[in-house]
């Protein structure tokens, strides 16, 4: 057993600004030497290589670089141009617009990052010209980004599902009610707003033949969610190989039937997907390192003690847990923070009952929710460098959208049978 | 302190040079990677007749890329860290705080290196389970400690700017080290 040394290293090192993924590795070196357990170190590039060794993760390269494909202009175009002539009419229509093209844009693209660089840039000028506040704009971008990794696909998900072995199909499926009842909310709270601050409306609705050209100009990338989920539940593919199907699906859309994209753009958006993946396989390796220390340390049962000592009742558990998350997810990015806690927190939580995947879906859908969140939220980082608005002016602006995000956090946590029918129909909890 | 800019500018001009072979590899590998998967699937469904290497392969290419591309988004600030306290912190005090982060770096890539290295040469005679020619596994465990010694040779330059910014010469960080948090858009 070693002592928690580890962990304090760990925070001190966060604390200094070391990034993340050296951390999880430098904190369990530094505590093996420290405590002349030297001859250990050699098990650490082994652990690192086997924590990324694995088939289930090469599914993140490749749908980060489906969504980077979609991501070029002309799809996105077509998204929301679809998103416009459903919801474009009513007041505060640009607001809402942004919302459901971040439904549609979910399905295309595993990461949120993706989604508010993508429609940030193109609607938050669109939203000034019409009127809105630019920190208002960006409060929207930021708030319904959020719903990109928890409807299908996710790079958090694929994440969760490898370290801590639930089915990627099963939580796939948890995450498509929550994720549009995420953007059904965040219209609501539009509605209201609008109504108070008088934002424009168009003044008539779309006449039906414009209807029917936007949607076959969406339909075939929003076929992008139905390959890839029909592909997986029909067992055609492994997550993985859909999302290499998602990859050629997207390349042959944008290079040849919808011209959106030219060769010469592909090596930047390779190179781009390519260096993300990298950043977080490196994470999903170090923190491999760092578990394997925690284990040792018996971290688990220090904590499980601790968790029982607060009460035994999952749905109080649960509660505590949802803010414990909360509080992480405002200063750790969303994968760190399931590499570090997932092992940790769920095999407790499934101790008293509570299903598995119920659990992935908590976790993940309220780390998401920690990206736009203040001081450390990488999704409000992206919006403000795109609004050109301080950071603190959109959350701010945001405020009622978090209450929207604490209530669906709440409702899937108390509500089991939101996330989980429809895994339970397919047959997958 | 001249010694030190030359030294600075030397190693910078260096990891330019490496870095664009990480570019290069990192593209060639997200091609192979999509590509092998892809023709994974095509030779299971269209020609019945599966491949037996695809899925280790696949693994392998995505175990090298993890390490070319990591290099890139350290030179570039595409690794997170929460900076709320340094950011909090006056000018000088921000930069030894860079200093000491990057030096920590520095010396978990030592280790890297090192240990990498032992385990890559254990594995010489490790034969790729699916792979014929005796594929030895030195090939892929060799990715940690090359990868090690790139991000080592980045961590170096930035602690030599690091060093160079106490020592108040300006420009130094102009590569602006963590720009875009998250982000390794270049």
């Amino acid at each position: 057993m070693l002592p928690l040394t580890y962990f304090w290293i760990l925070l001190g090192l966060m604390a200094i600004g070391v990034p993340i993924v050296f951390a999880l590795v430098a904190a369990p070196v530094a505590a093996l030497v420290l405590a002349d357990k030297a001859m250990f170190l050699k098990i650490m590039p082994q652990k690192i290589f086997f924590g990324i060794n694995q088939f289930p993760l090469i599914a993140i390269p490749l749908f980060i670089l489906a969504g980077e494909i979609m991501n070029v202009g002309g799809i996105t175009e077509r998204l929301v141009r679809f998103a416009t002539v459903l919801v474009g009419h009513f007041r505060g229509g640009l607001a809402h617009v942004n919302i459901v093209s971040s439904i549609f844009f979910a399905g295309l693209s595993g990461s949120a990052v993706a989604d508010t660089s993508a429609l940030g840039s193109m609607l938050i000028p669109a939203m000034e010209k019409q009127g809105y506040t630019r920190r208002f704009a960006a409060a929207v971008t930021a708030a319904s980004s959020v719903i990109g990794p928890i409807i299908p696909p996710s790079i958090i998900m694929i994440v969760y599902a490898y370290v801590m072995q639930v089915s990627v199909a099963g939580l796939f499926l948890a995450g498509f009610v929550p994720g549009v009842l995420t953007g059904l909310g965040l219209m609501v709270a539009t509605f209201f707003i609008a109504r108070r601050r008088h934002y424009p409306k168009a003044e008539r609705m779309v006449r039906p033949v414009e209807m029917a050209k936007a949607f076959w100009g969406a339909l075939l990338p929003l076929m992008t969610p139905v390959i890839i989920i029909g592909g997986i539940l029909s067992g055609v593919f492994t997550p993985t190989e859909a999302a290499g199907a998602a990859v050629l699906y997207a390349l042959l859309l944008s290079l040849f039937v919808l011209r959106t994209l030219r060769f010469d753009e592909l090596p930047a958006i390779l190179l781009r997907a390519g260096v993300a993946a990298s950043a977080i396989l490196l994470v999903v390796g170090t923190a491999t390192v760092f578990g394997w220390v925690a284990t040792l340390s018996g971290a688990h049962n220090k904590l499980a003690a601790g968790v029982f000592a607060i009460s035994d009742d999952p749905l109080v558990l649960l509660f505590v847990i949802n803010i414990l998350l909360l509080v992480v997810g405002m200063f750790l990015d969303a994968g760190p923070a399931i590499l570090i806690l997932g092992p940790i927190l769920a095999p407790t939580m499934l101790q008293l009952g509570v299903d598995p995947l119920h659990f992935a879906i908590i976790m993940c859908v309220n780390l998401t929710v920690g990206l736009a969140t203040p001081p450390m939220g990488l999704i409000l980082f992206v919006a403000s460098s795109i609004s050109r608005e301080k950071i603190e002016a959109i959350a701010y602006e945001m405020l009622p959208f978090y209450v929207v995000h604490l209530a669906i956090i709440l409702l899937i946590t108390f509500v089991p049978a939101i996330p989980m029918t429809l895994p339970r129909v397919l047959g997958y909890a | 302190m001249n010694a030190l800019r030359h030294a600075a500018r030397g190693l910078g001009v260096l990891n330019a040079v490496l870095l664009a072979g990480c570019r290069f590899a990192t593209i060639g590998l997200m091609v192979a990677i999509a590509s092998v998967v892809v023709a994974g699937v095509f030779y299971r469904y269209a020609l019945n007749d599966a491949l037996s290497w695809s899925e280790e392969v696949s693994k392998f290419l995505m175990v090298w890329l993890t390490f070319t591309g990591a290099p890139i988004a350290l030179r570039h600030g595409g690794h997170v860290a929460i900076e709320i306290l340094p950011n909090a912190l006056p000018a000088r005090l921000r930069q030894l705080a860079l200093l000491v982060t990057f030096l920590i770096i520095l010396a978990l890539m030592v280790v890297f290196v090192h240990q990498g290295w032992v385990l890559a040469w254990n594995a010489r005679m490790q034969i790729a389970a699916t792979l014929g020619g005796g594929f030895s596994m030195i090939w892929v465990f060799l990715a940690i400690p090359v990868g090690g010694a790139l991000m080592g040779a980045v961590a170096l330059e930035l602690v030599l700017r690091a060093l160079l910014g106490i020592g108040g010469d300006a420009d130094v960080l102009a590569g602006d080290h963590f720009a875009e948090p998250g982000l390794a858009r270049e």
